[in-house]
């Protein structure tokens, strides 16, 4: 055989091999991938959702990891309790759940089923929470808890600690109702209780999902749902403009734009959620009171906001204002003040416009991490620093959690957290009070201490949120922290698209049984 | 030829061994803890006690070599591990990955010097004509404009504009086109540049005077001589480019949602998720070692005086 012939043939085996690869991945993707042009009959209503943080679904099992977000959020599983648009609890799966300050009694609906039909019974519901509680490290809440089926609908939860709590932890999603027996194959087919259930799963790239035509609780508007991971956001925000996706959750600053500037084409519903930025302030570096107090009224949270364009709202405190336990007080904006108390702290202005004592002139290290706008915020931040004579460096770290958060390097810490994922504030608290990982800027208050202890097994409600006002009113009287804003969670949709839980400020609330396409 | 392959295989092993434990040293020393990354999705915090749990359960909590040591006796019976991020074996994750960064690294590559091959040679032939300096002009912009902007530009343009494409390409056929196209551009224009180089030096030379003047075709003695004596240049060239488009375009299969092996791995380094890195660690040595032994024997095809070493 000659060189020619060798050549020949390589060249046309390649052309065979990639003409068969692209046309086993079309077949294999016809059925999942959309198109400009409608894959569904001019009846079926679909709406397509996009989601940034997809590929770290790689099961649809909601109670491995994080799973339970995207299952929840395309409609396909249900939780016992639910947070409502208030930020209150609410029973959903369940009927009622009350408590004797020792075992919680929960009580199921009667009419609650699962995809295939199954009814959901106690002995069901204490399976899948037990298995939660075994299978995700998150769930530790049921880890060691006695959970006892007491009739078909009624079933008990004690814990070693009494958990006031309960009622909040049972709307996280991996404690999501699923029939585990009857799921032969619970990572890609989950028998579940919600609006849809599963007709294709592509592990971290696309799922959909059909109309469950056995649900409880209604009519389900929309007779397919289909998921797709979208690794970029500004290819997830051109596939939308395209008509390619129907609604999606968090669009950049650039996009917003782009969408108000059309509100006949697309809907955009903004709510602040839960996501808080805040910074730490190195307690054991900045040790004067009066600067930290003084860089805290240097922060303009409404020119953050503004800068932001519509996705962060302003904030006092921790929590949202209109929550039970987020009405704080706290200094304004005000960098003349701010100038007055460094000048207080015998620092005068030198004449590169910043304040120097003994030769030495506040410089400030403030750190990072690039991620939801926090890169933009700190440059706003450095500006508004400036401009009361404190020269702010800034140091981006690519993982918050393993540097600066975990070795307290940094005199101001930035971080986003969501500090109210279930209606109640004793996980944030535990977060930056109890000592934890989250407690590098060196904060401790003996008396917030104390108060946290209270608050771990506080049943009232009231008291609770009274307990909690008073643990954000010392942190922010001892400017140990700075609270800048809530991250709105913004929802954009198609015109025509409506019902995609936007004005619930949790993200996993999304599609449901009233969600529709017109 | 058999035992010069084998023995080129052979040195895969040390090859293995040395790359591995240094990609293993690095990812231990370099800051980040992979169960705190798990834990911390979606932004929510996890407790210092769940926290100590994972990584117990990651085996993050052994020391350094016994954790080395043991993904390597797993490696030598053909297990890769599982995803610290993702729970699925990584072997699967790989193949799969594999398979669509193959797909677009070939189709790039076909297109690239199907794009290459005729220009590099046109303007080599038509040197400081117009031609030659449209074309270069090309390879100059062609270099110049970043990928990833190539990339939306496209999108914005065919699919947006022109509706001839989906955005949302999802592994079919039409989803192939634009991520080749993105990929050939600047593959296309580094390729022209260093034909046209070589053809160029071949043309200068006296065997193709001699060929002119004994009235050979130019279309004879450019693809029978000088194209062939160029033939070790282009395949050095294609051997370097292969290998980039193997290890995967990050930008692109990002931007056109080709879930290939650059996607993989740029989510597993954020993630932390080390078994996933030495699955595409490995990944890496095979394809180079086995791209560089496929140039050599290529060599020996077109210039039999190449030898063995």
């Amino acid at each position: 055989m000659n060189r020619k012939s060798i050549i020949s043939l390589v060249l046309a085996l390649t052309l065979m091999l990639v003409c068969f690869a692209g046309c086993g991945s079309k077949t294999s993707a016809e059925s999942a991938a959309p198109s400009a042009t409608a894959t569904a009959t001019p009846a079926e209503k679909v709406v397509r959702v996009g989601d940034l943080f997809a590929n770290s679904y790689t099961s649809l099992d909601a109670q491995k990891e994080s799973d339970g977000w995207w299952t929840s959020e395309l409609g396909l599983t249900e939780t016992l309790f639910v947070i409502d648009e208030n930020g209150k609890v609410q029973p959903y799966l369940a009927e009622s759940g009350t408590t004797d300050g020792k075992v919680w009694t929960i009580k199921l609906k009667d009419n609650v089923t699962f995809s295939d039909g199954s009814k959901l019974t106690a002995a069901i519901a204490v399976k899948c929470l037990q298995s939660a509680a075994a299978v995700n490290k998150k769930a530790s809440a049921l880890a060691g808890a006695t959970l006892t089926a007491v009739d078909d609908t009624t079933f008990t939860i004690a814990t070693t600690d009494f958990m006031p709590t309960m009622l909040n932890e049972l709307t996280t999603v991996y404690y999501s109702m699923i029939n585990i027996d009857a799921s032969v194959d619970i990572d890609n087919a989950p028998v579940c209780t919600g609006p849809f259930k599963v007709s294709e799963f592509k592990s971290g790239e696309s799922v959909i999902l059909v109309k469950n035509d056995k649900y409880w609780n209604g009519d389900v508007a929309l007779d397919k749902v289909e998921g797709y991971y979208m690794a970029d956001a500004d290819t997830m925000s051109l596939a939308f403009q395209n008509g390619e996706l129907d609604a999606y959750m968090g669009p950049t600053t650039n996009d917003l734009e782009i969408y108000k500037a059309a509100p006949d084409k697309y809907t955009v519903t903004s709510v602040p959620s839960s996501r808080l930025y805040y910074y730490y302030l190195n307690m054991k570096k900045l040790t004067d009171k009066d600067l930290r107090a003084a860089i805290n009224m240097a922060i303009d949270s409404e020119a953050v906001c503004t800068m932001l364009s519509g996705l962060a709202t302003p904030t006092v405190g921790a929590f949202s204002e209109s929550s039970p336990y987020g009405r704080v007080t706290k200094n304004s904006y005000d960098p003349a003040k701010a100038k007055t108390l460094i000048e207080g702290l015998g620092y005068k202005l030198n004449s590169d416009g910043y304040y120097e004592k003994n030769g030495k002139i506040i410089e400030l290290n403030i750190a990072y991490y690039a991620a939801r706008s926090i890169d933009k915020i700190v440059l706003l931040m450095q500006e508004q620093l400036n401009a009361v004579g404190i020269k702010a460096d800034l140091t981006v770290s690519e993982d918050a959690d393993g540097t600066y958060i975990k070795t307290g390097d940094f005199d101001i810490g930035m971080y986003c957290m969501i500090a109210d994922p279930s209606g109640d504030p004793y996980y944030y608290l535990n977060r930056v009070l109890g000592g934890d990982l989250y407690t590098s800027g060196g904060y401790s208050n003996a008396d917030a201490s104390a108060l946290l202890k209270q608050l771990e097994s506080e049943t009232d409600t009231a008291k609770r949120a009274e307990l909690a006002q008073q643990m954000q009113q010392m942190i922010i009287d001892d400017e140990a922290m700075g609270f800048i804003a809530l991250l709105n969670k913004t929802t954009v949709m198609r015109t025509g698209v409506v019902n995609c839980g936007e004005n619930n400020p949790l993200s996993f609330y999304m599609i449901s049984s009233k969600t529709d396409i017109k | 030829m058999l035992r010069y392959i084998g023995r080129r295989l052979l040195r895969l092993i040390p090859i293995l061994l040395v790359v591995s434990f240094i990609a293993f040293s690095l990812m231990y020393i370099a800051p980040g803890d992979p169960a705190l990354k798990k834990l911390v999705a979606q932004g929510l915090a996890p407790s210092e006690e769940v926290l100590k749990l994972t990584r117990e359960s990651m085996g993050l909590d052994r020391p350094f070599i016994v954790r080395y040591f043991d993904w390597l006796w797993n490696f030598l019976k053909g297990d890769l591990g599982v995803s610290y991020a993702k729970s699925l074996p990584v072997s699967q994750m790989m193949w799969k990955a594999m398979g669509k960064t193959s797909v677009l690294a070939l189709s790039a590559l076909m297109l690239s010097l199907i794009i290459a091959v005729p220009l590099g040679i046109l303007t080599a032939v038509r040197r400081n004509r117009a031609t030659d300096y449209i074309v270069r002009f090309f390879t100059f912009t062609a270099n110049s404009i970043p990928t990833f902007l190539i990339a939306l530009l496209l999108i914005y343009a065919f699919c947006i504009k022109l509706s001839w494409f989906p955005v949302l390409a999802k592994g079919s056929i039409q989803g192939l086109v634009l991520p080749t196209v993105a990929l050939s551009i600047p593959c296309a224009g580094k390729f022209i540049k260093q034909f046209r180089a070589e053809i160029l030096e071949q043309l200068g030379k006296d065997f193709v005077l001699g060929a002119q003047a004994r009235g050979v075709k130019p279309s004879v003695f450019l693809t029978h001589d000088v194209l062939h004596n160029a033939m070790l240049t282009i395949i050095t060239v294609i051997g370097l480019a292969i290998g980039g488009l193997f290890t995967g375009s990050v930008v692109i299969e990002s931007i056109f949602q080709w879930p290939g092996v650059g996607q993989l791995v740029m989510d597993a380094i954020t993630a932390r998720d080390y078994p996933v890195i030495q699955g595409f660690v490995v990944y890496i040595a095979v394809i180079y070692v086995i791209i560089n032994l496929l140039t050599d024997i290529t060599y020996r095809i077109f210039d039999p005086r190449v030898k063995a070493d």
